[in-house]
């Protein structure tokens, strides 16, 4: 925690207010589901003040955000990565001014500082599956992406996490634009992904 | 508990204070978590299942824990138990422990005198202070029949919020008195002035089915928010 960026626990804070920006995101469904390995992209416009990521589909990227997506996500968590045990409890934050949406980038690419969140099991009850969140932020240091790989082990859950990934991929950048603070009744998944995606914040570099 | 923190401090604070702040609340769950998981060997709720250590010789906290866990099993005849079946001498007080634990770890910020603030455990909830003087907290309800709806927003100043439910996993409760399937609801939120309570009635609300909202309103200040 000790490099952790107030500005950048600003963008995703809560973690967990993840699925505030669920209102706005009625289209983000559109992924089939062909393997038990599922990575899903989303991009906004730097200026995710303005709900950018609410308009479009899960792996369309905002023609203002340039090219630099290409880099493909890992379909796998990357071999070398630390993973921190099980009942790791990462933190987000927000100190002053959070959820203000005053913060904004100056426009530079997407993707110029990539970060490799943990590895971070999808456990309720039991363990079935992986996942690991993939953050681009640009040169100001904002996040202006998230991507995740997962990976579970039964037909059911891999429905849900088809379902469900897409959508906190855009509400990890789009955050501010919830009009909560958090939500209540998320589980395993949307745990999951946050702990992953806060790794990758507090490590960046 | 093996779950996910969240915290949210909307004060003006240095980074490093609010470092230390964090970290003092990631230990002292950390510490619950060793004392009270079923899955961690050492733990001594463990050593109690595996009678290596008697109840009268565990810690203060586990003391705690049982004694307000007997009182609700008591007094919601039998909806909420710790006991995986009525007979077993096995204990698992999970369902109890991270709502308590949330609670008794976000009192360390109270003590540092943090005025606007949150402590979140896997979707559950200590508020205090509103996000600022004049705003409460909002905190969304998921949906548990879409998770990327919210069927409402609850507004709390400082208080608990814990949801019950079978969001994204599928039915996840068992009635341990007729070891069905609670299926009432889909998800049974309540909000009150503390989470362990909040935390352990939705449970036992959940588990109750429709008697359960006649059931919670003997309690003061607790409201429900069912979703069926």
């Amino acid at each position: 925690m000790s490099n952790m960026n107030p500005s950048f626990a600003t963008r995703i804070a809560p973690a967990v207010a993840l699925a505030g920006v669920g209102f706005v995101l009625v289209n983000a469904l559109d992924k089939p589901i062909s393997a038990s390995t599922q990575s899903t992209d989303t991009s906004v416009a730097n200026n995710a003040a303005n709900n950018a990521a609410a308009t479009g589909t899960a792996d369309t990227t905002p023609s203002s955000v340039p090219a630099v997506q290409s880099t493909p996500a890992p379909a796998q968590p990357a071999p070398a990565q630390p993973a921190p045990a099980q009942a790791a409890t990462p933190q987000t934050a927000a100190p002053k001014a959070a959820a203000s949406g005053t913060a904004t980038a100056t426009g530079s690419t997407c993707g110029a500082v990539v970060s490799t969140g943990s590895t971070q099991n999808i456990t309720e009850r039991r363990t079935y599956g992986t996942i690991v969140v993939t953050a681009k932020f640009d040169a100001s240091g904002t996040l202006c992406k998230a991507s995740a790989s997962y990976q579970v082990w039964d037909n059911r859950s891999q429905q849900i996490e088809a379902y469900v990934v897409p959508i906190l991929n855009k509400q990890a950048v789009a955050a501010k634009s919830a009009n909560v603070n958090g939500v209540s009744g998320a589980t395993a998944v949307t745990m999951a992904y946050s702990s992953s995606l806060q790794y990758a914040i507090d490590h960046k570099g | 508990m093996g779950t996910t923190a969240s915290v949210h401090v909307n004060d003006d604070i240095a980074p490093s204070s609010f470092d230390d702040a964090v970290r003092e609340i990631q230990a002292e769950l950390e510490r619950l978590e060793q004392m009270f998981s079923v899955y961690r060997d050492t733990s001594e709720i463990s050593r109690i299942n595996r009678g290596e250590l008697h109840l009268l010789d565990a810690s203060p906290e586990v003391l705690d824990v049982m004694d307000a866990c007997s009182w609700l099993e008591q007094i919601s005849n039998g909806a909420f138990s710790i006991r995986p079946k009525p007979d077993s001498g096995f204990l698992n007080p999970s369902g109890f422990v991270k709502g308590w634990a949330t609670e008794r770890a976000s009192r360390l910020w109270l003590e540092r005198g943090l005025q606007h603030w949150y402590v979140g455990v896997g979707g559950d909830y200590v508020l205090f202070g509103g996000f600022d003087s004049e705003t409460p907290w909002t905190i969304g309800i998921i949906d548990p029949r879409n998770p990327e709806m919210l069927v409402g927003n609850v507004e709390v100043v400082s208080g608990g919020i814990a949801t019950s439910g079978t969001a994204e996993r599928g039915q996840h409760l068992w009635n341990p008195k007729t070891g069905g399937l609670a299926d009432s609801f889909l998800s049974i939120t309540v909000t009150g002035p503390r989470l362990t309570w909040a935390d352990a009635f939705a449970t036992t609300v959940f588990v109750m089915g429709e008697p359960g909202l006649e059931w919670i309103t003997q309690f003061e200040g607790y409201s429900v928010l069912p979703v069926r």
